[in-house]
C-alpha cells in the first residue's frame, strides 16, 4: 500500500479540527512518540491529541481521503511494537482523554474515556467497593483503551478473565469516520454480531476507541497469599500444574518468576530471600474460605520441595510481593541495557517442558556471556514472558536476540501447540509467526475483516493481524 | 542507530550516564501518571519517561540540544517521584540535573535562573534581598557561636519569616542558657543552583558556608528548610565539602529528640486536626518521613494522611527544582492539585516542614479560595509549646 505524505496543508487541516495546541511536529516529540517498550522505532510525521469522538472522526475522514496512516496510541507501554507508526503519518495520542465519566454502582457498570489509567481507575473504584480485575503488570501506566485494543490480561486472568470479559460496550470511530457503539449497556444482548469482542484485541487496526463501558466486580473481602522458592524451573512449573489440576477452587493468582527475574525484582521490592524460581499463590473471597484454600494450595506446592516457603505476613508484605511481580520487566533492566519481553502460552500440562526449554535458550544461542534470560508470568494460565536482556546497541547482540525469538516461538511454543501471544498481541514483532499458528485461510479471513472496516488500510497499517 | 555521543564536549555532565544509566529506562511508563509536572504540557516529553528519552536522544546524537528540550527538562521539580517509582533503578533526578548543567553551559538555561545566580553573587540569596537584612526577622542580636547552629535558609530569612521566628523561639525555649548560633553572614545553601545546573557558584557557596559552620563551633547544624537540609546533608558531601563530622538534622528531627527528652511539652490541650504534606527534598530525597509526624502526634495533634498520596507517593507542591522561579503558574497549578488531595482528609489545616512548600501552597490556597490554612510545621509546634 502506498501512502501519501503529511503536507503542510494536512497539518493545517488537523489544526482546524483539534486546535493549534493539539497538533505537534517538533522533532523532539516525534522522537518520543517513535517507540513503545520494544526496541523498534519509527517516527510519525505529526502527533495529534483529539478530545472528542467527533474530532477523531474528522481526522479519520481526512486521513482516509488523503490516504495517510493513522496510529492510535494510549500510554505506549505495548510490548509488541503495536503503537509504533512504522509507515509514519499521524499518531493519535489518546492518553489525555482520561476522565472516569460515570460509576453506576446500581447497574454495576463504569463508563470511561479511552485514556484512563488502569490503576487510577481501580483507585477510584475501590472507594465504591469495586474493581476492574484485568490487572496487567503495566497497570500503573497503561490505559483502558490500550488494554481493550490488546485484550490485556494480568495476574488475575485465571479467575476473572481477560479484558474482553469485562467490556460491555465501546464507542468506536471507524477508519472511514463513522462513530458506532458496539454492544449494549445491558449485561446481556445478542442483537448484534459480537462487534465488541471483535474490537477487543484488534490492536488499533479496526477502529479508534473513544469510550469504554465496563462491568464492575465487587472487591473480594480477603486475599490469602503465599510464595515459594524452588531450586529448579521444573519444580516450580510442576507445583503450578499441581495446584491448577488438583484444586477445585481457581486461585486468584498463580504467578511465576524465574531465578534471574526473582533476583532483580526482589531487589527492587526490598525482599531478601534465597534466590530461585518463585511461585506466588493467592486466593481471594471470604476470609475463612480464602485461608483454607491457601492452606490446601500450600500443601500441594510443598510436595515439589521448595527451598523456601512463606505465607504473606500481612497486607504490606503481600503488597511487596505483588510489587516485585509487577515490576519484573523493568526490574530486569537493572541487569543489562535492553530488555525485550516476549509473550507465549501453552496448556498448563506442557508448562514444565516449555519453561525448561526456555531457560536453555541462551545456552543454545551460545550467548551466556552477554545475554540474560528473564522469565516470568501468569503461569496459572500457561502464560509466560521470556525476556531477553542484552545490549540493543550492539548489532551482533540484536541478531542473536532475533534468533532467540525464533527458537522460542518456532522450536518451543508452536511445536507444543501453544500460542505466540497470550496477551501482548501480534503487533510488529510476532507477525512472522502468525501464519504458522493459524494457517493461511484463517489469516485471509482476518485480512478480509480488516479490509471491510478499513478499505484504504489507513489504521495502524503494517501490523500482524490485519496486515 | 548511533552509539557514541555526537559531540562529546557538549554534554560532559551527561556523558557518564550514556553507557549504562540512561539505558535503564525501558519506557514502562510506571512513573508517568503521578509525575506532578506531566500535566503542565500535553505531550509525552513532559513526563519523566519522555524526559529520559530526550536525554537519550541527545546522548545518542539523535536529537540536538534545543530550547524545546531545555523547557521540558526545566519544567521538572526534581521531586524524585519517578526515581522512587522506577523499577529499573534509573537515576532520573541525577540525569535531569546533569542535563540541565550541560544545557546551562550551552546557553540554554532559564533566564530566571540566571537572575537567581546573579542575585546570589551579589546578595547571597536568590530573592535579591539585601544581605545585610538577612536576620532582620530577629528582634535582637543573635549569638554567633555555639554547639547548635540554626541554618535559616533564604526563604525563612526573607519570605516565610514566621518559620524563622518560630524555630528560634523553640530553640530558645529548650536552650534558655544559649549555646546556639544564627549566623548573620549565612549564604544561600546553593540548592536552587544545584537543582538548575549552576554548579560552580553552588560549590563556592558551599565552601563559604562550610567555613562559617566551622567558625561557629557547631556540633549540630539544624535547618527547618527541606531544600537546605538535603543540600547541606547530601550535596555538600558530593561536592567534596568536609564539615568535620558535624551532625546535620532537619529541625523536626531535633524537635522529636527534645520531646522524647522531656525538654518540650504542649502548653495547652487544644484539639488540633491537621493533614501533612511531605516535602520532596525531605521525604523521597532524604527518607525523613516519620519524625515530623511523630512530633505532631506526641504533641497531641491528630494527623490525617492524604489518602494514597503520602510518604513515598506524596505529590510535589510544585515549587522545587527552580520551577516556581521560571514557571510560576505551573508551580501554583501543582500546589492547587496537592491542596485538593489534602482536602479529601477533611482537615482544615495543612502543615509541612518546609518554608518553600508552605509559601507555594499558601499562595495557591489564597488564589483559589481553598479553605485550607497552610503552616510550616515549626509554626504550629511553637504555637502549641511556647
Ligand atoms: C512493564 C510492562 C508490563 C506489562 N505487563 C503486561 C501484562 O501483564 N499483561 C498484558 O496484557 N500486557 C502487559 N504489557 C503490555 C502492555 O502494557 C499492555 O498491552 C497495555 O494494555 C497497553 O496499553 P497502552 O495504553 O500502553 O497502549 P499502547 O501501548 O499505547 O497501545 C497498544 C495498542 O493499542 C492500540 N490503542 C491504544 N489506544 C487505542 C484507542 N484509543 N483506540 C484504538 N486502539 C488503541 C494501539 O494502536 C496499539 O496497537 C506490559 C508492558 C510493560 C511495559
Ligand atoms: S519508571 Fe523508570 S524505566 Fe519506567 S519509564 Fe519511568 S524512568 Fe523509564
Ligand atoms: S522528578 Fe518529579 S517532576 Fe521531575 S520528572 Fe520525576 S516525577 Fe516528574
Amino acid at each position: 500500500m502506498k501512502y501519501n505524505p503529511v503536507t503542510p496543508k494536512i497539518i493545517s487541516e488537523l489544526e482546524n479540527i483539534v486546535g493549534l495546541k493539539n497538533v505537534i511536529t517538533r522533532p523532539e516529540e516525534l522522537y518520543v512518540y517513535s517507540r513503545d517498550s520494544t526496541i523498534f522505532e519509527h517516527s510519525p510525521d505529526v502527533v495529534v491529541i483529539p478530545k472528542t469522538a467527533e474530532q477523531v472522526s474528522e481526522i479519520l475522514k481526512l486521513a482516509n481521503r488523503e490516504k495517510i496512516p493513522v496510529v492510535p496510541r494510549g500510554a505506549g507501554t505495548s510490548a509488541s511494537g503495536s503503537p509504533i507508526p512504522i509507515m509514519g503519518g499521524i499518531v493519535l495520542d489518546m492518553s489525555r482523554n482520561d476522565k472516569i465519566l460515570e460509576i453506576d454502582s446500581h447497574n454495576l457498570t463504569v463508563e470511561v474515556e479511552s485514556g484512563v489509567v488502569c490503576d487510577l481507575l481501580n483507585e477510584e473504584l475501590a472507594k465504591h467497593g469495586f474493581f476492574f480485575p484485568p490487572d496487567p503488570a503495566s497497570s500503573p501506566a497503561c490505559t483502558i483503551a490500550g488494554m481493550v485494543a490488546n485484550n490485556s490480561a494480568g495476574n488475575m486472568a485465571m479467575k476473572y478473565g481477560t479484558t474482553r470479559d469485562h467490556v460491555l460496550w465501546l464507542e468506536v470511530v471507524l477508519p472511514t469516520g463513522e462513530i458506532i457503539q458496539t454492544g449494549s449497556t445491558t449485561i446481556k444482548s445478542v442483537s448484534q454480531f459480537d462487534l465488541t469482542r471483535l474490537m477487543v484485541g484488534s490492536e488499533g487496526q479496526l477502529g479508534v476507541i473513544t469510550k469504554v463501558g465496563l462491568k464492575l466486580t465487587p472487591l473480594p473481602e480477603h486475599h490469602a497469599t503465599a510464595f515459594f522458592i524452588f531450586k529448579t524451573v521444573e519444580d516450580a512449573a510442576k507445583a503450578a500444574v499441581r495446584v491448577r489440576s488438583t484444586m477445585t477452587t481457581i486461585p486468584c493468582m498463580l504467578e511465576f518468576l524465574n531465578e534471574t527475574t526473582t533476583r532483580a525484582a526482589f531487589d527492587y521490592a526490598g525482599l531478601e530471600y534465597p534466590v530461585g524460581y518463585t511461585i506466588i499463590l493467592d486466593f481471594d473471597g471470604a476470609k475463612d474460605t480464602a485461608e483454607a484454600d491457601l492452606e490446601a494450595g500450600f500443601k500441594l506446592c510443598e510436595k515439589e520441595n521448595p527451598i523456601y516457603k512463606e505465607k504473606a505476613k500481612d497486607a504490606a508484605h503481600r503488597t511487596q510481593l505483588l510489587t516485585a511481580r509487577k515490576a519484573a520487566l523493568p526490574a530486569l533492566a537493572r541487569l543489562r541495557p535492553t530488555t525485550c519481553m516476549e509473550d507465549c502460552t501453552v496448556q498448563i500440562t506442557k508448562l514444565p517442558q516449555a519453561a525448561k526449554a526456555i531457560e536453555e535458550i541462551p545456552a543454545r544461542l551460545g550467548a551466556e556471556d552477554f545475554m540474560d534470560l528473564g522469565n516470568f508470568g501468569h503461569i496459572g494460565d500457561g502464560n509466560m514472558h521470556p525476556t531477553f536482556c542484552f545490549d540493543e546497541r550492539i548489532e551482533e547482540q540484536r541478531d542473536v536476540f532475533f534468533k532467540g525469538m525464533d527458537i522460542l516461538y518456532e522450536d518451543i511454543i508452536l511445536p507444543l501447540g501453544g500460542s505466540v501471544t497470550g496477551e501482548h498481541g501480534i503487533g510488529l514483532i510476532r507477525a512472522k509467526y502468525i501464519d504458522r499458528e493459524h494457517g493461511d485461510a484463517s489469516v485471509k479471513i482476518m485480512r478480509g475483516i480488516k479490509k471491510l472496516f478499513d478499505p484504504n488500510m489507513i489504521l495502524n497499517p503494517g501490523k500482524g493481524k490485519g496486515g | 542507530m548511533t552509539t557514541e555521543p555526537k559531540e562529546e564536549s557538549k554534554l560532559k555532565r551527561l556523558e557518564p550516564f550514556a553507557e549504562r544509566e540512561i539505558m535503564r529506562c525501558m519506557r514502562c511508563g510506571f512513573c508517568r501518571p503521578l509525575c506532578p509536572t506531566w500535566g503542565f504540557s500535553e505531550w509525552d516529553t513532559g513526563s519523566p519517561r519522555g524526559r529520559m528519552m530526550l536525554v537519550r536522544g541527545m546522548l545518542q546524537g539523535d536529537l540536538e540540544p534545543s530550547e524545546y528540550i531545555a523547557d521540558r527538562l526545566y519544567l521538572c521539580t526534581t521531586c524524585g517521584y519517578c526515581e522512587w517509582r522506577c523499577p529499573a533503578g534509573t537515576k532520573t533526578v541525577d540525569i535531569i540535573e546533569a542535563a540541565r548543567a550541560d544545557l546551562a553551559d550551552l546557553g540554554l538555561g532559564r533566564k530566571s535562573h540566571h537572575y537567581i545566580e546573579e542575585r546570589i553573587r551579589e546578595e547571597n540569596n536568590p530573592l535579591g534581598e539585601a544581605k545585610e537584612e538577612r536576620t532582620s526577622w530577629a528582634s535582637k542580636e543573635l549569638p554567633q557561636k555555639g554547639d547548635l547552629m540554626y541554618f535559616v535558609g533564604c526563604m525563612a530569612s526573607y519570605r516565610e519569616q514566621g518559620t524563622a521566628k518560630a524555630t528560634l523561639n523553640l530553640i530558645e525555649t529548650v536552650n534558655p542558657e544559649g549555646g546556639y548560633s544564627v549566623i548573620g553572614d549565612e549564604l544561600c545553601c546553593g540548592s536552587v543552583l544545584l537543582r538548575t545546573g549552576h554548579r560552580e557558584v553552588a560549590k563556592a557557596l558551599a565552601e563559604k558556608n562550610a567555613e562559617l559552620i566551622k567558625k561557629s563551633g557547631a556540633k549540630i547544624i539544624t535547618t527547618s528548610c527541606a531544600g537546605c537540609y538535603r543540600t547541606i546533608r547530601k550535596d555538600y558531601e558530593l561536592l567534596g565539602i568536609d564539615l568535620n563530622g558535624v551532625e546535620i538534622l532537619h529541625f523536626p528531627e531535633l524537635l522529636n529528640r527534645w520531646i522524647d527528652e522531656g525538654k518540650l511539652k504542649p502548653k495547652n490541650g487544644e484539639k488540633i486536626v491537621v493533614t501533612y504534606h511531605d516535602p520532596c527534598h525531605l521525604g523521597r530525597h532524604m527518607k525523613v518521613y516519620d519524625e515530623p509526624r511523630e512530633v505532631l502526634k506526641k504533641l497531641g495533634v491528630e494527623v490525617r494522611e492524604i489518602p494514597l498520596r503520602n510518604r513515598e507517593t506524596s505529590a510535589c507542591c510544585g515549587a522545587g527544582g527552580g520551577v516556581r522561579a521560571e514557571y510560576k503558574d505551573s508551580a501554583l497549578e501543582a500546589a492547587t492539585e496537592r491542596l485538593k488531595q489534602a482536602e479529601e482528609t477533611g482537615a482544615k489545616i495543612l502543615v509541612t516542614p518546609c518554608p518553600f512548600c508552605t509559601f507555594n501552597l499558601r499562595e495557591a490556597a489564597a488564589k483559589n479560595n481553598i479553605d485550607m490554612k497552610v503552616y510550616d510545621l515549626v509554626e504550629l509546634v511553637a504555637k502549641i509549646c511556647t
